[in-house]
């Protein structure tokens, strides 16, 4: 391979690295060439920096605009599917019965509009029906994002569910397997703060009072002591007894362990 | 069954609209940061994002679903950005505005707030042409391959290497520049 080829392939290194015999042949220019080795290592260390930009969060508005779009979408959508099922295909109605039905189309409207001045707008039981579909696809997405396998993905279906007013079992369980045994330490501190608003339901409190003994990482250990002694769940105390006891454990999280105690009983 | 992309937009062609959730919820993120990357305007930004997805629900039906459903969202955001420049910049060629670095067209004064070594890389990716700019974000950020990224462009593939090499070429000679140091 000649520096032109190698100049040619070394994108095709950063994206998704090269295989075979091509891949051989480049790194094997690389390793005998010092200019493009050179040219090579500027072009990576500048495509790895690009990486520390951090990712921005839109405000809030944007999520909120988008789903009166929806709104305003589904509503039209399923106007126009009602009036395709009653209405013949036009191209069949020979002209002058077309115009006719233009003109009692505009007569029946404006005798509709006459008839419906005052009442206002929006049905709300569609309205509320709209909204139990949102909160249906939400949970699909903030499952789809809790099972993908980057961490950036999954706190995002963190963040997603902490906005569900009321999520349902298969979620809340979800969010409590990802906190016993997520591998990242984020993911399960992210995971104790959207439980932190699901404590009412009675099985996410003894979930997490039982999860406390599980956790190894003190960062985790920490926030579920806060957690429990900030709900007063006294199922804790066992655990925390434990950890208490547990010579092996970071001296903050003994300390953590044994004001919590007091606190909760 | 939560459906994939494709397997969503389908479905919001189909009349389905409210599966279109389901992909706001997985891309509106990265595509907000896509256009605070290409124009370092939140503001801007957000409305983008909001028109990609107007777009989306009412060009449904020309979704062929024979391809990533991202690609397709990508086009469709490229051409609400050149749109938006257009209306931004109508007394300049298009061609002429996809040449210039942003810090030359006038825009309002914004700044990205980060951390030094982003804020000089941020300020360094300014300073590409937003046709440089482009290529780079698509194929570092967005996970779109240089071949579905040469469909966007309509260019071959090896047109969008190029591109790729020179602009980070291009991008490293300004965060250079701007650290103080010598390319």
């Amino acid at each position: 391979m000649n520096c032109q080829e190698a100049k040619r392939r070394m994108p095709d290194l950063l994206q998704d690295g090269l295989s075979g015999e091509e891949g051989r042949r480049l790194r094997e220019h690389l390793n005998a060439c010092p200019a493009c080795w050179r040219e090579w290592q500027e072009l990576h260390e500048t495509w790895t920096r690009l990486g520390l930009l951090p990712e921005a969060q839109p405000s809030p508005e944007l999520r909120r605009g988008f789903y009166r779009l929806l709104e305003a979408g589904r509503h039209e959508t399923s106007a126009a599917g009602r009036w395709r099922r009653w209405i013949p295909d036009l191209r069949l109605i020979p002209p002058a019965m077309r115009l006719a039905a233009a003109l009692l189309v505009v007569v029946i409207g404006f005798g509709a509009g006459f008839l419906a001045g005052g009442r206002k707008h929006g049905d709300p039981e569609a309205i509320t029906r709209l909204r139990g579909e949102v909160s249906r696809l939400q949970h699909q997405a903030s499952l789809s994002l809790l099972s993908q396998s980057s961490a950036a993905a999954r706190l995002q279906g963190l963040s997603l569910t902490t906005r569900l007013q009321d999520p349902d079992q298969r979620l809340l369980q979800r969010l409590l397997d990802i906190l016993d045994n997520d591998p990242s330490v984020n993911v399960r501190l992210s995971a104790v703060d959207a439980l932190y608003l699901f404590a009412e339901h009675e099985e996410v409190r003894s979930a997490l009072a039982a999860s406390l003994a599980r956790q190894t990482s003190p960062l985790v250990q920490i926030a579920l002591i806060d957690l429990m002694v900030s709900l007063k769940e006294k199922r804790a105390a066992s655990a925390l007894r434990k950890l208490l006891a547990d010579e092996e454990a970071v001296a903050e999280v003994r300390q953590r362990a044994r004001s919590g105690i007091e606190q909760i009983l | 069954m939560i459906p994939d992309d494709e397997q969503a937009m389908s479905r919001v062609r189909e009349g389905q609209v409210e599966m279109l959730a389901i992909l706001f919820e997985r891309h509106h993120v990265s595509l907000f940061n896509f256009f605070l990357r290409l124009t370092a305007e939140r503001s801007l930004s957000e409305d983008l994002v909001q028109d990609v997805f107007l777009r989306i629900l009412k060009y449904r039906r020309t979704y062929r679903g024979d391809g990533k459903f991202t690609t397709w969202m990508y086009q469709i955001a490229r051409n609400a950005h050149i749109d938006h420049v257009r209306a931004r910049h109508p007394e300049m060629p298009i061609e002429e505005v996809w040449e210039q670095e942003a810090s030359l067209l006038p825009r309002p004064e914004q700044k990205i707030e980060s951390e030094q070594e982003a804020d000089l890389l941020v300020r360094a990716l300014e300073k590409l042409p937003l046709r440089k700019r482009e290529v780079l974000l698509l194929s570092r950020f967005q996970n779109l391959k240089y071949q579905e990224i040469a469909g966007l462009l309509a260019c071959s593939v090896e047109s969008v290497k190029v591109q790729v090499h020179r602009s980070l070429k291009e991008l490293r000679r300004h965060y250079l520049e701007l650290q103080g140091g010598t390319p």
